[in-house]
């Protein structure tokens, strides 16, 4: 018989735990009606986010599709040259820019706060920035295809094609503007996707618990960090020579075409990485669940997702043996790329063991993982043919390239994202995806794409140049483009099967549970109803494969009998936790539905696509519109302090609210950012670097070089402003707002007049940057340095309004702190710019 | 084990402070092997740009610098493995907890990283080794 006395004390007990989902479902709610569209939170966001990218997917397809029709026979006149030129150039561009990137990074914040025990990720409001400046900038560059404006030239560029204004439209110029904000979103995102590893992992998920899909996107964040900023920086230089005539790429006053195409692939190479990686990290999710057992060789996966990251950066070479470079170099980049043959294989062993020594049961995404890794073996090997400088030199820019890039592609990264697509469909919706169908659409896609790639390395290898809008039948291969264009539509109709499956499974009454394939990960715990899909707690983990390993977890997970049960403000929570023992450290307050980031968004895309047009005010206007919206973002968004010092926040933890300096997010997504300046910033040196090697004989002592007085008094008003930010904290951290306002004010002049000293140099020494590369290089250092030090002021200036207010004080110093991170790396960005042009006075 | 059990015992282990502090293999470990790896590439690939533009050392006096370079990436190589060598077989001597399987695992991964920048080093210095030409 049950105790009268215990009864009341449970009701109490379950009536608390109603009232704290009741909580956390009005915190989470999703907001009603137009106001939909203001959510932020990253699982909405990145459905969002991922839908856009698959339709973009669709609209390449066709492109695709269009191209095969007119080479289907010799001669064929359904498209004449220009509009096939493009047709390819907006194929590939569309393909990795607006599919392929976006839809990992789409799957990466839908699944990452999940798999991490994480209620959202740190900066929910960045990637909902990130996804409207995507939908607008996709949309602009897509949809000029439509008015027969589209760029030409293929998708990586190459000048001087693309810096002759005579020869190319104005379609190179939406490519270059308006792909740049992409590349920032991708930026963004990344700083979201680093951070949320690191530091909102779930209590107790040390980083050998970590599920092997988080390993992965932490090396993709970095590898976005390094390898995007070359690009960002080469479209700025591009787009200078064809706006200003800032002859980067004009050899005939000492630029050279050549310094693209290694801006470019140190860019595109390691970007083939960004899409295998986190591909493949989602069958390191699919496949054990499958095999029922856990992932076979998790350190070897690890080691391999760490290593193919940092050898593809040695890769960027292969894509330019053509061009005459030394044998030598020519040899290190050869080896560097069957190096990264061996972590490949790593992966697809891993894989294939865990399928082995698991009891595999048939499923359609195991279907999708098979082909895919079949596919990318193919590919895998022609890579290591193309790879070896003397055979590259036969099939340079002939369908065998085209063949072996879909494999691997197609391998990499298109069929693992199909097998992720099943395996997570009911996840988001609660409903699973035709298994019949499934399986029909798997083996039109799989015979399909072979039909249309495996013929091209014949046709390659026969001599077919790629990017070619016809041929001629003598070259006898007739029969084997017809099979092409035959197995492209067998391979579109697969596709097509797919996403009528996936808009047909939304209607389906029948609803599956939480985790419908028995899965082991943090992922598939039962999420709270009515929201965007929110944990019910914050799990202690102890596991990698919590659900299979853990007795009673689900159980005690869905009576939110872990931390962070319940929200008393209905304000959104997240736990914060150490890097290396995940033990928890801040209960960290995250934003919600704003339609900030849309105007910011909307300002931001408007500033890019005014200056496609070169109507300089309203890009100006714009530009000042954006920077409103993000000064009004910060304001109210970030940095706040909260009402509570402390948060009770369940198993008899209370953790502090607010942290500053390198305890807070908000410092390592500045950290992080400043990596992504930095490299951009490397990038210039490298071409200060480059164009000092090209300039042989005459040419070499005429770089000009700027006032050197002029020069070394900017670089002391730097330093003072430097030291003046540096004092300003100390003084913040005594609690003297005053003395800190001052020296605010004053680091700020220090930096008008470092920036005011910089473009004095320049002019001083009557450097015009149109005369010449070198001119060019000089002032882009000067420039380079003058926006960051504008930067560096608002930061300032925002710091004293802060301060006036009361929001900067010693136990709330968090946004004097960040700047003063922001400052060290301003200084070392002027330092070695005042040293690159010193050099040149000194010779 | 009810949650509240679970946590009693913290999230750090059993293992004493300074112990922990001994033993190295933090996550920032993983990245001297490929910053090692990077290093030696960039000076491979900047020695032999600047050699065959002509305006460095010529292309025999590169080739020896090369080599150079790379017996000091392999001794570099060594050092940073070296740490993690050492934990990894202390800790395997150790009963297994959290704590100790986290950093041996990272110890484990640093070590493998080493193996392959070392060969992706020694791979990467070939060239130099049996190529003399900037043609």
């Amino acid at each position: 018989m049950t105790n009268p006395t215990q009864r009341p004390e449970a009701t109490a007990a379950e009536t608390d735990r109603d009232e704290g989902a009741r909580q956390l479902q009005a915190a989470w709610a999703i907001p009603p009606g137009i106001r939909y569209w203001t959510e932020v939170n990253n699982t909405q966001v990145g459905v969002w986010y991922g839908t856009t990218a698959f339709f973009f997917f669709l609209f390449a397809g066709v492109l695709a599709l269009l191209m095969r029709t007119q080479l289907a026979v010799p001669g064929n006149e359904f498209v004449d040259a220009e509009t096939y030129n493009q047709l390819m150039t907006m194929h590939g561009s569309a393909m990795m820019f607006l599919f392929a990137v976006p839809i990992l990074e789409a799957a990466a914040i839908v699944l990452l706060p999940d798999m991490l025990g994480a209620r959202d990720l740190p900066f929910p409001r960045l990637s909902a920035f990130g996804f409207w400046s995507f939908l607008i900038g996709g949309l602009f560059v897509a949809g000029s295809v439509l008015f027969d404006a589209g760029p030409q030239a293929g998708w990586f560029m190459y000048p001087p094609l693309t810096s002759d204004t005579s020869q190319s439209g104005i379609g190179v110029d939406i490519w270059l503007l308006g792909l740049t904000f992409i590349e920032v979103a991708s930026i963004a995102a990344a700083v979201e996707l680093i951070t949320g590893v690191l530091k909102c992992r779930a209590p107790g998920m040390r980083l050998d618990l970590m599920p092997p899909y988080a390993w992965y996107l932490l090396v993709v964040g970095a590898m976005i960090l390094l390898a995007f900023p070359p690009l960002i920086v080469g479209d700025l230089m591009l787009e200078m020579h064809r706006a200003f005539d800032w002859p980067f790429f004009d050899a005939a006053r000492g630029g050279d075409p050549l310094l693209w195409q290694h801006l470019f692939w140190v860019f595109g190479h390691p970007e083939v990485y960004i899409i295998f990686l986190p591909a493949i990290a989602l069958l390191t999710m699919v496949v054990p669940t499958f095999a029922r057992t856990p992932l076979v060789g998790y350190p070897w996966v690890v080691l391999a997702a760490i290593s193919t990251g940092f050898l593809s950066f040695g890769l960027w070479v292969h894509h330019m043996f053509a061009t005459g470079l030394p044998s030598l170099s020519l040899g290190l980049v050869s080896a560097a790329s069957e190096a990264v043959a061996i972590p490949a294989a790593i992966q697809v062993f891993a894989l294939i063991g865990t399928v082995l020594v698991g009891r595999t049961i048939r499923s359609v995404p195991m279907l999708f993982a098979g082909g895919a890794l079949a596919i990318f073996v193919l590919g895998g090997l022609t890579g290591v043919m193309v790879a070896i400088a003397p055979f590259n030199w036969q099939a340079h820019d002939t369908y065998f390239v085209v063949a072996h890039l879909h494999y691997v592609l197609f391998g990499g990264m298109v069929f693992p994202l199909f097998a992720g697509l099943y395996y997570y469909y009911p996840k988001i919706t609660s409903r699973l995806m035709g298994e019949r169908n499934g399986r029909i659409a798997f083996w039109l896609m799989f015979a399909g794409f072979n039909i249309a790639f495996l013929p091209m390395h014949l046709t390659g290898l026969a001599g077919m140049p790629r990017r070619v809008f016809t041929y001629s039948t003598d070259l006898g291969i007739d029969g084997l483009n017809l099979v092409s264009t035959l197995g492209a539509f067998v391979l579109a109709a697969g596709i097509l099967l797919v996403a009528s499956d996936a808009v047909r499974c939304l209607r389906h009454e029948r609803q599956t549970d939480a985790n419908p394939w028995r899965a082991g990960t943090l992922e598939w715990l039962q999420s709270l109803p009515g929201t965007s899909k929110v944990m019910r707690c914050v799990p202690v983990v102890r596991d990698r494969y919590p659900l299979w390993e853990q007795p009673g977890f689900e159980r005690a997970v869905a009576r939110g009998e872990y931390y962070l049960a319940d929200a008393p403000g209905e304000l959104r929570e997240t736990l914060v936790t150490t890097v290396v023992d995940a033990e928890p450290l801040q209960c960290l307050r995250v934003p919600g539905p704003t339609s900030l980031t849309i105007f910011a968004a909307v300002a931001f895309s408007a500033t890019f696509i005014f200056a496609t047009f070169h109507w300089t005010w309203a890009a100006g206007a714009a530009a000042v519109l954006t920077l409103g919206f993000l000064l009004a973002w910060l304001w109210t968004g970030t940095s706040q302090i909260p009402e509570e010092p402390t948060r009770d926040v369940g198993l008899g933890l209370r953790l502090p609210t607010y942290l500053s300096g390198p305890a807070s997010i908000g410092w390592w997504a500045m950290l992080i950012t400043m990596l992504a300046d930095q490299s951009a910033f490397i990038t210039l040196v490298f071409s200060e670097f480059f164009f000092w090697t090209v300039s042989t004989g005459a040419a070499a002592s005429e770089a000009p070089a700027p006032v050197a007085g002029l020069l070394l008094a900017g670089l002391l008003a730097g330093a003072a402003g430097w030291l003046l930010v540096a004092w300003s904290r100390r003084l913040v951290g005594t609690d003297r707002p005053a003395w800190a306002q001052a020296a605010l004010l004053l680091g700020t002049v220090s930096a008008i007049a470092c920036a005011v000293a910089l473009v004095a140099s320049l002019r001083g020494a009557g450097i015009d940057p149109t005369a010449s590369a070198d001119a060019a290089m000089a002032a882009t250092f000067v420039l380079w340095c003058v926006m960051h030090l504008a930067v560096g002021i608002v930061m300032l200036l925002f710091c004293v309004v802060a301060s006036r207010r009361g929001r900067l004080e010693a136990i709330h110093d968090g946004d004097i702190r960040i700047v003063q991170l922001y400052w060290h790396f301003l200084a070392f960005t002027l330092l070695v710019s005042g040293l690159v042009l010193l050099a040149r006075s000194a010779s | 084990m009810s949650p509240r059990d679970d946590v009693r015992k913290g999230f750090r282990g059993d293992e004493a402070e300074p112990d922990r502090h001994r033993w190295g293999g933090r996550p920032r470990h993983l990245l001297h092997a490929p910053l090692i790896w990077a290093l030696h590439f960039g000076f491979v690939y900047a020695a032999s740009a600047v050699s065959c533009a002509g305006r460095g050392p010529d292309l025999e006096t590169t080739r020896v610098l090369v080599l150079v370079a790379t017996v000091i990436a392999l001794g570099l190589l060594a050092a940073a493995c070296m740490p993690a060598w050492r934990l990894r077989r202390r800790l395997g001597a150790e009963a297994p907890t959290p704590a100790r399987r986290e950093r041996r695992l990272l110890a484990a991964i640093t070590l493998s990283t080493c193996a392959l920048a070392g060969f992706g080093i020694v791979f990467g210095a070939l060239p130099a080794v049996f190529s003399a030409s900037c043609a």
